[in-house]
C-alpha cells in the first residue's frame, strides 16, 4: 500500500501511544480497581471510553494527513515554537545535535541521582561548557564556580532547601556508609556554609 | 456608604509612611516585596514555603504590618514569576506556566523586551483589578461564595474543561486526546471518595515508591518538564542564543506596555476571569492561567498566531495569575477557607494576630482586636484592615513593576547570550524547580519523562496546554460530582439554578465560536465570492 | 548567717560564734553533695555533672553552715572539704575539674562577694556562680554530641498546616534545651497522609538522633486494622520523644437544621431526619471515624458524605448548607472555626458531643460520645479507638536511635513544653497544649498495637472493610 511511508512510523507510533495508553487505563479501571469499588471506576470509564475513540481517530487522521508527506519532516526547529524566521539545518546536523542535547539532559539527571546535587551542579556546568560548548577553561571554570555559589550556596546553605540531604546521590550514599562520615554535609557543603 | 469610603481611605493611610504605624507597615511591605520579587523569579523557591518561613517574623508585628509583610511578598510572586517564563521557558512559579507558551517564542523572535513589558504591565493591571474586585465585592462576598456549592463547582470544572477545545489549535482530535490525557493523569492517586489507589503503578514501582503517586501527580513538575525541556533541546540544536534574531524597536519594553493598553478589553476580561476563579476555594492558580490563555485564543481573530509569539497569549495569563490573588483572599478573609497553600499559611498569620476570619473582617466599626484597642493601642477595624490588604496588593505590585522596568531592558539582553553558556544553568534551574515543589527526588523523574514527552509532542504537532487544563480540573470535577450525587442523588443536583446557568454558559461557549465563524464566512462569501473560504483548518502549534 | 557575715566585715560587734565544729559540718555537707552529684551523672556519653548541679549542691552545702562564720572561713572550709574529698580518692569530683579549682573558685567568690548588706542568698549565689563558671570552663574535654550539628525535623504535611505549625513552634525553642544547642531545621516531606515521611523515618533515616519525624500517629491504629498497605512501618520500633497535645474530637451541628444537643441529634436520626456529616476519604481522620463509630455503637443513621479533603472544605460545606454537621479536633475547631462557633441562629455551629472530658468552658458540659453506646462491648470500642487520641502530633526518632540521645531529646522536649518563650509563641499561634512525655506515649502505642482480634474485626468498618485481622 502506498500509504505506508516509513517516515510516518514515528508519528504513528506516537499517536498510537495515546490510544494504547487509554486502552490500558480502561482495562485497569474495569478489571483492576474497578473490581474493588465500582464507584472508583465510574469517572475513569466515562472519560476513557470516548478518549480511546478520539485517540484512535486522531491516529487515523495522522495517517491520512501525512501520507503524502514530503521527504523531510517538520522538525522542532521549523514547525517551531515561535520563530518567525525559521532556522533551517541539515537533517543530519539537526538529528546529531538533538541526540547530543538529549544526552546531556539525561546526563545531568543521572549526575544528580548518582553523585548528588552538590557535586553535579558545578561539575555539570564545567563539563557542558568545556565539552559541548567548547568554551575556554576560564569561562568554564568561572561559570562552574558561579553555579556552585548560586545553587549550593544560595539554595542549599542559605535557604536550607534540603538539596544535599535528599539529593545525595546513590554513589555518595554508599561512600558515606563505607566511610562512616557524612560526605556531603562535612566535606562539600562547608566550603560554602 | 460613607463607612466604606472612610475605611477604604484609612486602609491606604495605614500602610503609607505618614504615621508611625504606617511607616512600620510600609517598611514591612518593602521587605515583603523584596522577598517576593526574588522568590518569584527563581524557580525552585515556592511561595507557600517562603511564607511559612516568614511567619515567625510576624509575631511581634501588629496586624497591618504583618499582612503588609506577608501579602507584599505573596502578591508579587505572581508578577515576577512571568520573567523566567518569558526569558527561559522555565516557570518561576507554578502559576506562571501559561505565559511560556507565547511569551518564550516572543523572546526567541527577539521580542523579549516586549514580552516582558506585556507580562509585567498586564500583571499590574490584573493585580489592581483583583484588588479592586476584592474591595467592591465586600458587601456581597459572603452570599456570593455561599452560592457556589459542590454541584456548581462541578459545572465550573466542566466549563473549564471545555476550554480545551480552544486550546487545540485547530486540531480538534489531537487537542481532545491530549485533554483526555490530562484528565487521565488527574485520576492518578487515591480516589476521592473511598481512597482506593488508582494508576499508582504499584506492580512497576513497588508499594513504597508508588506511595508518591497517592496524592496525584505533581502538576508543577510536569509543567516545568513539559515546556522547559523542549526549549532546552531547541536551544541546544539551533546553536544561537534564545533570541533567534536581533530585537528592533518594535521588540522593546515600551511596545509591550502599549500592547497591554491596546488590548485593554482582553486584559480586563482575563483579570475578571482570574479573580472569579480565585474566589472559588479549591480551584487554585492552575486553572486561572490556562483558562485565561484559552480565552485569549478564543477571542482572537487569527488563532494561528498563538504558540508562535502572539502577545495576547502573554497578556491573558499575565493578568489572570495576578488577579486571582485578590480573588483568593476573599474566601480566606470572609470564611477562613484557604484556596491554596499560600492562603493556608496566611490563615496561620490570622491566628497569630488573634484575628478571626469572618463577618467581622468586613465590619467598618469593630476594631479587630477589641481588647488591644481598649488598651489604647492602634487597632484598625475589620474593614480598614481588609482594605489595607487591597492597598498592599496594589502598591506592592506598582513598586515591583516599577523596579522591574528599571532593568527589564538588560534582562531582555540575556536572550542574546549564546545558548551554550546558559543551557546548563537553565537545565539546573529546571531540575531545581521540579524538585523543590515537594522536596523529593522522584519528581525529577517526572520532569524528564514529561520533558521528553513534551519534545515529542512539539515534534509531531500535538498541543500541550489541553493537558494542563485536564490535569488541574479533572480531580476537582470528579470530587465535586461525587459529593453532589451523595447529597442530592444521582441527578437531583441538576435542577439547581446555578447549575443551569453555568450549563447554558457551557453550551454557549462551545457553540458560539463556530457559529460566529460560520457567520463570518457567510458574510465574506457574500462580499466577494472569489475569496477562498477562510474556514480552512488552521494548524497552530503549541 | 546574713547578719553574722555582714557584721564580721562591716565592723559591728558580732555575737560570739557558737562553739560548733563548723568545719566538719561543711566538709561533710560538701562531700555528700559532690558524691550525689557524681552518682547522678548520666552514662558515659555525657561529660559528667553539669555546672548547674555543682553550683546548686555547693549552694545547698552552704545553707547548712551555722551563723557567725566569716567569709574567709567559709572559703577555707570549702577548699578543705574539696581537698579532703580528693585526698580520700573518692570519685566524687566531676570529670574535668580538680578539687583545687572548685575550692579556689569558692574561696575567691566568697571573698569578693562578702560586702556590707549582702544577704546569705546573694553570697550563696555569688559562690555558686563562680563555681559554675570554673567548672564549665574546665569541662569541655568532651563536647556534647549535638554541638555544631543540625537536627532535621521531617514534617509529613505541608507548610502552614497544623502539623507544620506545631512542629515549627517547638523547633524554634527545643534547640536551646539540648546540650550543644543544635539548630533544628524543619523539612516538609509530604505525601500519602504523612506515611511517606513515616516510612522514610522508619527505614531510611539514619538513627543517629539527628533526624526526627512528625507524622500522623493515627496511622498506628490503621496499621493495627491493616487498612492501609502504604503503611510500611512498625509503630513500636520508633523512639517516641513527646507530644504537645492530645486530640479531642468534638462534634458540632449547624443551627439551621434544628437539633442542638446530642439527644436531639439521636432522636432526629431515629425519626428519619436525614443528617449529613461532612467527612473525608482519608483513613485515620476523626472527620470520618467519629460519625461512623457513632452510627455503629449507638445505632444512629447519620449520613456520611465523603470526599471533602480536610476540615476547611467541610467548614465551607457547612456554611453553604451542603452538609449539616461534622466532627473534628477541638484544638483545630476552636481556632479555625471560631467565626462559626460565635455566629448566631442558623449560621451557628453548635458543639454537641466530645470525646474526652475537658475543662474548656465552651465544651465542658457536653456529653461524651460514648455515653449512648448500646452495650458495654460497643462502649469499649470507643476506649480502644480513642487510645490513639491521647497524644497527637508526636515527635519520633527512627528505630535504633541510641537510648541516651533519645533521653536527651525527651528531656529537651519536656523542658520546651515549660519554656516560657515557647509558651508565649504557642499562645500567639493559638496552639492548644497538653503535653505528654515520651515514656507515656510508648505505653499508649503498645496499647494501640495490642488490638484484639475481635475488636479488630468489629472495627473494620473504619477502613471500609479493606483491612484484615
Amino acid at each position: 500500500m502506498a500509504i505506508f511511508n516509513l517516515r510516518l512510523l514515528p508519528r504513528l507510533l506516537f499517536a498510537l501511544f495515546f490510544t494504547g495508553l487509554f486502552a490500558w487505563m480502561l482495562w485497569e479501571a474495569w478489571f483492576g480497581f474497578g473490581q474493588i469499588s465500582a464507584g472508583a471506576a465510574l469517572f475513569p470509564i466515562a472519560i476513557l471510553v470516548p478518549a480511546v475513540v478520539i485517540a484512535a481517530l486522531a491516529t487515523v487522521q495522522e495517517l491520512l494527513k501525512h501520507r503524502n508527506s514530503p521527504q523531510h519532516e517538520p522538525t522542532p526547529i521549523e514547525a517551531d515554537l515561535g520563530a518567525a524566521v525559521p532556522i533551517i539545518l541539515e537533517p543530519g546536523v539537526e538529528r546529531r545535535r538533538t541526540l547530543v542535547i538529549l544526552a546531556w539532559i539525561v546526563g545531568f539527571y543521572l549526575g544528580i541521582c548518582l553523585v548528588g546535587w552538590v557535586i553535579t551542579a558545578p561539575l555539570s556546568v564545567l563539563l557542558y561548557l568545556k565539552i559541548a560548548g567548547r568554551e575556554s577553561w576560564v569561562v568554564s571554570v568561572s561559570s562552574a564556580i558561579l553555579a556552585w555559589l548560586f545553587f549550593d550556596g544560595v539554595f542549599d546553605c542559605l535557604l536550607k532547601i534540603p538539596l544535599s540531604e535528599r539529593l545525595t546521590g546513590i554513589f555518595i550514599e554508599q561512600l558515606q556508609e563505607a566511610l562512616g562520615i557524612d560526605v556531603t554535609r562535612y566535606v562539600l557543603v562547608p566550603f560554602i556554609c | 456608604m460613607i463607612d466604606y469610603l472612610d475605611a477604604f481611605y484609612s486602609g491606604l493611610l495605614n500602610i503609607l509612611p505618614l504615621t508611625d504605624h504606617g511607616t512600620d507597615a510600609f517598611i514591612a511591605l518593602l521587605l515583603g516585596v523584596a522577598i517576593g520579587f526574588v522568590v518569584g523569579i527563581l524557580p525552585g523557591l515556592g511561595g507557600a514555603v517562603t511564607l511559612a518561613l516568614m511567619l515567625p517574623f510576624t509575631f511581634g508585628m501588629d496586624p497591618t504590618q504583618a499582612f503588609a509583610f506577608l501579602l507584599g511578598a505573596n502578591a508579587v510572586t505572581a508578577t515576577t514569576g512571568d520573567i523566567t517564563s518569558v526569558l527561559f521557558g522555565v516557570p518561576g512559579e507554578g502559576i506562571s506556566a501559561a505565559t511560556i507558551v507565547d511569551g518564550h517564542p516572543m523572546a526567541k523572535n527577539g521580542e523579549a523586551g516586549r514580552a516582558l513589558g506585556a507580562a509585567l504591565m498586564s500583571s499590574l493591571v490584573g493585580a489592581i483589578f483583583g484588588a479592586l474586585m476584592l474591595a467592591i465585592a465586600i458587601p456581597i462576598i459572603r452570599p456570593l461564595v455561599l452560592l457556589i456549592a459542590s454541584p456548581e463547582f462541578f459545572m465550573l470544572a466542566i466549563l473549564g474543561i471545555t476550554f480545551v477545545a480552544a486550546l487545540s489549535g485547530g486540531n480538534m482530535f489531537k487537542g481532545l486526546t491530549i485533554g483526555g490525557f490530562g484528565l487521565g493523569l488527574a485520576m492518578i492517586g487515591l480516589d476521592p471518595i473511598q481512597g482506593i489507589p488508582r494508576y499508582t503503578l504499584e506492580p512497576l514501582l513497588g508499594q513504597k515508591e508508588s506511595l508518591f503517586l497517592w496524592d496525584g501527580i505533581n502538576f508543577v513538575a510536569i509543567t516545568v518538564g513539559l515546556f522547559a525541556i523542549p526549549e532546552i533541546i531547541d536551544l541546544g540544536v539551533k546553536g544561537t542564543g534564545i533570541a533567534e534574531r536581533a530585537s528592533d524597536k518594535l521588540g522593546g519594553v515600551t511596545e509591550g506596555v502599549k500592547d497591554t493598553f491596546r488590548h485593554w478589553a482582553l486584559v480586563l476580561r482575563c483579570s475578571a476571569l482570574g479573580t472569579y476563579i480565585g474566589i472559588l476555594p479549591g480551584l487554585g492558580g492552575g486553572p486561572a492561567q490556562w483558562m485565561a490563555y484559552a480565552h485569549a485564543v478564543q477571542s482572537a481573530e487569527d488563532k494561528s498566531r498563538f504558540g508562535k509569539g502572539a502577545v495576547e497569549g502573554v497578556l491573558g495569563p499575565g493578568a489572570a495569575n495576578n488577579s486571582k490573588e485578590g480573588g483568593s483572599l476573599i474566601p480566606t478573609i470572609a470564611f477562613g477557607i484557604p484556596g491554596s497553600l499560600s492562603m493556608a499559611v496566611l490563615l496561620g498569620a490570622f491566628i497569630i494576630q488573634g484575628l478571626v476570619p469572618g463577618p467581622n473582617m468586613l465590619d467598618p466599626n469593630l476594631p479587630v482586636r477589641p481588647d488591644a484597642a481598649a488598651l489604647g493601642e492602634f487597632v484598625p477595624t475589620g474593614l480598614e484592615l481588609t482594605f489595607s490588604f487591597v492597598w498592599v496588593l496594589i502598591i506592592s505590585n506598582i513598586i515591583t513593576v516599577a523596579v522591574a522596568f528599571l532593568f527589564l531592558g538588560q534582562l531582555a539582553r540575556i536572550t542574546e547570550i549564546r545558548g551554550a553558556l546558559i543551557i546548563p544553568f537553565i537545565l539546573l534551574l529546571v531540575y531545581l524547580g521540579g524538585f523543590t515543589v515537594a522536596n523529593r527526588p522522584q519528581d525529577l523523574a517526572l520532569v524528564i519523562i514529561f520533558g521528553v514527552l513534551g519534545w515529542l509532542m512539539v515534534k509531531y504537532d500535538w498541543p500541550r496546554p489541553p493537558m494542563l487544563l485536564g490535569l488541574v480540573l479533572g480531580r476537582l470535577a470528579e470530587n465535586r460530582l461525587f459529593i453532589s450525587t451523595q447529597i442530592h442523588g444521582d441527578f437531583g443536583w441538576i435542577d439547581r439554578p446555578g447549575v443551569i446557568i453555568i450549563g447554558v454558559i457551557i453550551l454557549v461557549s462551545l457553540f458560539f465560536p463556530s457559529w460566529q465563524e460560520r457567520r463570518q464566512r457567510r458574510r465574506l462569501r457574500n462580499a466577494d465570492s472569489h475569496q477562498p473560504a477562510p474556514g480552512a483548518p488552521i494548524d497552530g502549534d503549541f | 548567717m546574713l547578719s553574722a557575715v555582714i557584721a564580721a566585715c562591716g565592723g559591728e560587734a558580732a555575737p560570739a560564734p557558737a562553739p560548733v565544729d563548723t568545719g566538719a559540718i561543711v566538709k561533710e555537707a560538701v562531700e555528700q553533695a559532690l558524691k550525689s552529684a557524681a552518682s547522678a551523672a548520666p552514662a558515659a556519653s555525657s561529660p559528667g555533672v553539669s555546672p548547674e548541679d555543682v553550683a546548686s549542691l555547693i549552694q545547698d552545702a552552704m545553707k547548712s553552715i551555722p551563723k557567725g562564720v566569716s567569709a574567709a572561713e567559709i572559703a577555707k572550709i570549702a577548699k578543705d572539704a574539696a581537698d579532703a574529698a580528693a585526698a580520700a580518692n573518692a570519685p566524687v569530683i566531676p570529670k574535668g575539674i580538680t578539687a583545687k579549682e572548685v575550692a579556689q573558685a569558692a574561696q575567691e567568690a566568697a571573698k569578693a562577694a562578702a560586702k556590707p548588706a549582702m544577704t546569705a542568698e546573694q553570697l550563696q549565689a555569688a559562690v555558686a556562680n563562680a563555681v559554675k563558671s570554673a567548672v564549665s570552663e574546665a569541662i569541655p574535654k568532651e563536647a556534647p554530641f549535638y554541638e555544631g550539628k543540625n537536627i532535621r525535623l521531617l514534617v509529613g504535611y505541608s507548610a502552614g498546616g497544623g502539623y507544620d505549625t506545631y512542629g515549627r513552634a517547638i523547633a524554634r525553642h527545643i534547640g536551646k534545651h539540648i546540650p550543644g544547642k543544635p539548630d533544628v531545621i524543619v523539612e516538609n516531606m509530604t505525601g500519602a497522609g504523612s506515611t511517606i515521611a513515616a516510612n522514610y523515618l522508619f527505614s531510611e533515616a539514619k538513627p543517629d538522633g539527628l533526624t526526627l519525624g512528625l507524622w500522623n500517629s493515627n496511622h498506628l491504629f490503621i496499621k493495627a486494622l491493616d487498612g492501609n498497605p502504604g503503611i510500611m512501618f512498625a509503630g513500636e520500633k520508633f523512639g517516641w520523644i513527646g507530644a504537645p497535645s492530645d486530640g479531642n474530637p468534638v462534634c458540632g451541628v449547624m443551627g439551621f437544621i434544628g437539633p442542638k444537643t446530642m439527644d436531639e441529634m439521636v432522636k432526629a436520626s431515629k425519626e428519619g431526619t436525614r443528617i449529613k456529616f461532612g467527612t473525608t476519604s482519608e483513613f485515620g481522620s476523626s472527620l470520618a471515624d467519629v460519625p461512623r463509630l457513632h452510627n455503629y455503637t449507638v445505632g444512629t443513621e447519620w449520613d456520611i458524605i465523603s470526599g471533602y479533603k480536610g476540615s476547611s472544605k467541610v467548614r465551607l460545606a457547612l456554611q453553604e448548607k451542603e452538609v449539616d454537621a461534622a466532627c473534628w479536633g477541638w484544638e483545630s475547631m476552636s481556632v479555625t472555626g471560631r467565626a462559626m462557633l460565635d455566629a448566631e441562629g442558623e449560621d451557628k455551629f453548635i458543639p454537641f458531643a466530645k470525646l474526652f472530658p475537658s475543662e474548656d468552658p465552651e465544651i465542658s458540659d457536653l456529653p461524651l460520645l460514648q455515653d449512648l453506646a448500646t452495650d458495654e462491648v460497643k462502649k469499649n470500642l470507643w476506649d480502644i479507638w480513642s487510645a490513639g487520641y491521647r497524644f497527637q502530633r508526636p515527635w519520633t526518632t527512627p528505630p535504633g536511635t541510641p537510648d541516651d540521645r533519645l533521653q536527651t531529646l525527651r528531656q529537651a522536649f519536656d523542658a520546651t513544653m515549660e519554656d516560657p518563650e515557647f509558651l508565649a509563641d504557642a499562645n500567639k499561634a493559638g496552639l492548644y497544649l497538653k503535653p505528654m512525655k515520651g515514656e507515656e506515649i510508648e505505653q499508649h502505642v503498645a496499647t494501640i498495637l495490642r488490638l484484639g482480634k475481635d475488636d479488630c474485626k468489629a472495627l473494620q468498618f473504619l477502613v471500609l472493610d479493606r483491612g484484615s485481622c
